[in-house]
């Protein structure tokens, strides 16, 4: 029975229609994008971190630290599935929604609970390998490959995973049982997970400013978390000095806990689905308040009460505009460290105006709603379609909102970083208009994007925000924006001032911009109309 | 008011779904469609509503089509799927705000209606709260709610009885009487025969995406009941 539900299980959350929303049977170009996209993806991500980790790798050899990779591979693998524990064991476990499929089968308890189990951890598991793809290439070339050390490091990946997976699902369900008991509990969530993540971002990044690879500057950090943190040390003794008795401790300490979880979490499981977390109907004295607004202001209003009410969304595509204010504000007060992140990470000679476009580009690619949220409609767009609105109407709605999510936050941090970096007034014009066309063409490219690759059949919103190919198309169709106003400063920037270069890249984004809503107004409709939901 | 001509529809370009079907509602009809499970009732409600697209034929509404004018259909139609799943994010009354917000319904108006129905189906004290919070008979009403706040001239229900208490049942079909009277044409679904064969003045059955009978429910039940029909008229090779 296990396995025809393991089975059954993947089968509902990973096969390549689920997890991407195509067909590819029936959608070949479709899926001829997709695989270009997951390339381009795979190899940005290959190339970016595996050419940081390699040379931080040469690095490391030459000062003979070489297995603090190990640690880093150690604690990346860990923070990954934290982040994915707190997401998802929720839905995995606590309240998984076919509850009410599968509790009235003649199927144990134990039996649903290990399956369930056992699909989280393929997904953390798969998560974590091609996460570690890049470092482990680094350490194996740095350090010399052996066998031993190989099957050993695999073990240790193996087992990283069970202890944060015990502690954090725990912390993700007292945190829905402590919202759950007020009114707007989804946003108190979505606040509960932004500060953890925040701070998990933070230990992450701590750069160190004095040293160029950022991976660098993690070293102190990572070194002292390993000397408290004792099974960091294990897993660096069992693969470096392939130490059996390390991989042993490493190995039973893991394990033992997360055993003894999965016997411990059986009631547990039964008794939270049953009583279910949902807000409770309370009857309400108070009398319901109408409010009339026009069309348009009324479909924004619903994106935003979405957004607000689905913390993997609002967590996702909110990290840009939080950065963007924190580091409006942080600039204030820390101008020299962070003047030298900007110059070590972008680059020398550039003036502080252009540095500040680019880092402000790039936290607000980071937000890609339009991309996602016609997809997030799901089993609710035949409400959508059934109304008189028209769809372009609709999309419009959706950019509206992603631009006030993401322009008034840029804009005041372009403000308070003017302030600091002392930039003169027709500087901040010049860069504010560049950030406005930037928003307002990343805004129409990502609803062009979700129209042609919508994913409406989904069990929950994490598939669309963090696995659809919209969200993918979304994020890499944003930064090419960054691209083309990189490339235009790259080849005049000797012929023409930067006011002007910036100029001309913001006339580029306004001229697409203007494309992409002719865009939308020609295709909306009659892609609406294909679209089933 | 609701006229189908011909219409087809094919999921996959091979088997269709409703094929070559022709019906008529007219103003004040309370038209009963009833069929199998997978017969095609609610491939024709959705075509209808312009939820889904269709090859063949032509819906018109008013003087407009579903195709041509899917706009202009839409303001004046209004309607109710089998199973109401509507924005979990927002309140009761943030919802049916927003649907009236669409079909522009002023202050005045919505308030005096959205206070009628919410009596009518005792749902006052719920309106404030989370759409994720209600029951499937909430939602359905909620549904039901905000399809009758802009008063549409067709009305379009796919099961509209299925997770209603007796009393919300009754009370549907007092409305359904009431808007009759003022003219509004309305077709729905269902598999609750006694209501077709007490509530409305015409009928529809269909059966493999054909309709196989149509026209005055009196006629065509004569001196037997809607059951025996049924039966009979589907179980014909």
């Amino acid at each position: 029975m296990y396995l025809k539900l393991l089975k059954l299980f993947l089968k509902e959350n990973f096969s390549l229609k689920r997890l991407l929303g195509i067909n590819f049977k029936k959608s070949k170009g479709k899926a001829i994008a997709l695989s270009f996209a997951l390339l381009y993806a795979l190899g940005a991500y290959v190339g970016t971190f595996g050419y940081l980790f390699f040379e931080f790798g040469k690095t490391l050899v030459q000062i003979n630290m070489i297995e603090l990779l190990l640690m880093f591979a150690f604690v990346y693998a860990s923070g990954l599935v934290i982040l994915f524990t707190l997401f998802r064991s929720n839905g995995y476990l606590f309240h998984y929604k076919d509850y009410e499929i599968l509790s009235p089968l003649p199927i144990k308890p134990r039996t649903v609970l290990f399956a369930k189990l056992s699909v989280m951890m393929i997904m953390v598991y798969f998560s974590v390998f091609l996460f570690l793809l890049p470092l482990s290439f680094a350490y194996f070339y740095n350090a010399g490959f052996n066998v031993i050390s190989f099957l050993f490091y695999i073990i240790g990946i193996v087992v990283i995973p069970l202890i944060p997976t015990v502690i954090f699902s725990f912390i993700s369900l007292g945190i829905t049982r402590i919202t759950s008991r007020f009114r707007g509990s989804k946003i108190l969530t979505t606040v509960f997970l932004f500060v953890i993540f925040l701070g998990i971002m933070y230990l992450s990044f701590s750069f160190n400013p004095e040293v160029i690879n950022p991976f660098e500057g993690q070293q102190a950090f990572i070194e002292s978390f390993g000397k408290i943190y004792i099974l960091i040390q294990w897993f660096a003794e069992a693969v470096y000095q392939r130490n059996i008795v390390s991989l042993l401790l490493l190995v039973s300490v893991s394990a033992v806990p997360f055993f003894l979880f999965f016997i411990g979490i059986q009631k547990m499981v039964v008794v939270t689905n049953q009583k279910g977390l949902s807000v409770r109907t309370r009857r309400n004295a108070k009398p319901a308040k109408s409010v009339t607004r026009s069309t348009i202001s009324s479909l924004v209003q619903k994106e935003l009460n979405k957004y607000l009410n689905v913390p993997i969304y609002a967590l996702n595509t909110g990290l840009g505009p939080i950065m963007l204010l924190i580091m409006g504000v942080a600039s204030l007060f820390f101008k020299t460290e962070i003047e030298g992140i900007l110059l070590q990470t972008v680059g020398l000679n550039i003036p502080a105006e252009l540095l500040v476009v680019i880092v402000i580009s790039f936290l607000l690619s980071l937000l890609y709603t339009p991309a996602i949220s016609l997809s997030l409609e799901g089993k609710n767009f035949w409400i959508i379609k059934s109304l008189p609105v028209s769809p372009e109407k609709v999309m419009f709605s959706k950019m509206i909102f992603n631009i006030l999510l993401g322009l008034p936050v840029a804009l005041i941090s372009l403000g308070l970083l003017a302030f600091t970096f002392k930039i003169s007034f027709t500087g901040i014009l010049v860069v504010g208009f560049y950030i406005t066309s930037f928003s307002l063409v990343t805004s129409a490219l990502d609803s062009i994007i979700n129209l042609y690759f919508p994913k409406f059949d989904y069990m929950n919103e994490t598939e669309v925000v963090k696995q659809s190919l919209g969200a993918l198309l979304g994020i890499f169709g944003n930064f090419s924006f960054i691209l083309i106003g990189g490339a235009i400063v790259y080849l005049l920037f000797d012929v023409l001032s930067w006011q002007f270069l910036i100029l001309i890249a913001s006339g580029v984004n306004f001229l697409l911009f203007f494309v992409f809503i002719y865009v939308v107004q020609k295709i909306a409709s009659a892609l609406f109309r294909k679209m089933s939901a | 008011m609701l006229k189908i001509m011909n219409f087809s529809k094919s999921y996959d370009g091979k088997k269709k779904a409703c094929d070559n079907i022709n019906l008529e509602i007219e103003a004040g009809d309370i038209y009963g469609f009833i069929g199998h499970n997978g017969a095609g009732k609610t491939t024709l409600l959705k075509s209808i509503a312009g939820i889904i697209d269709f090859e063949d034929g032509v819906i018109q509404v008013g003087n407009y089509s579903i195709q041509k004018d899917p706009l202009e259909v839409k303001k004046i139609i209004a309607y109710i799927p089998d199973n109401p799943d509507i924005y979990q994010s927002l309140t009761g009354i943030q919802y049916l705000d927003f649907i009236a917000d669409v079909f522009e319904v002023d202050e005045n108006t919505r308030q005096i209606r959205i206070e009628k129905y919410a009596k009518m189906f005792e749902m006052e004290d719920v309106l404030s709260n989370p759409i994720s919070s209600y029951s499937h008979g909430m939602k359905q009403k909620t549904v039901i709610m905000s399809a009758l706040i802009h008063e549409p001239k067709v009305f379009l229900l796919d099961e509209p009885f299925v997770g209603l208490d007796p009393k919300a049942s009754h009370l549907l079909k007092e409305v359904f009487k009431e808007m009759c009277s003022k003219g509004t044409a309305i077709f729905f679904s269902t598999h609750v025969l006694e209501v077709v064969e007490k509530l409305c003045n015409k009928v529809a059955i269909i059966k493999q995406g054909k309709i196989v009978a149509s026209g005055n429910t009196d006629k065509i039940i004569k001196d037997q009941s809607l059951e025996e029909i049924f039966l009979e008229i589907t179980n014909e090779a």
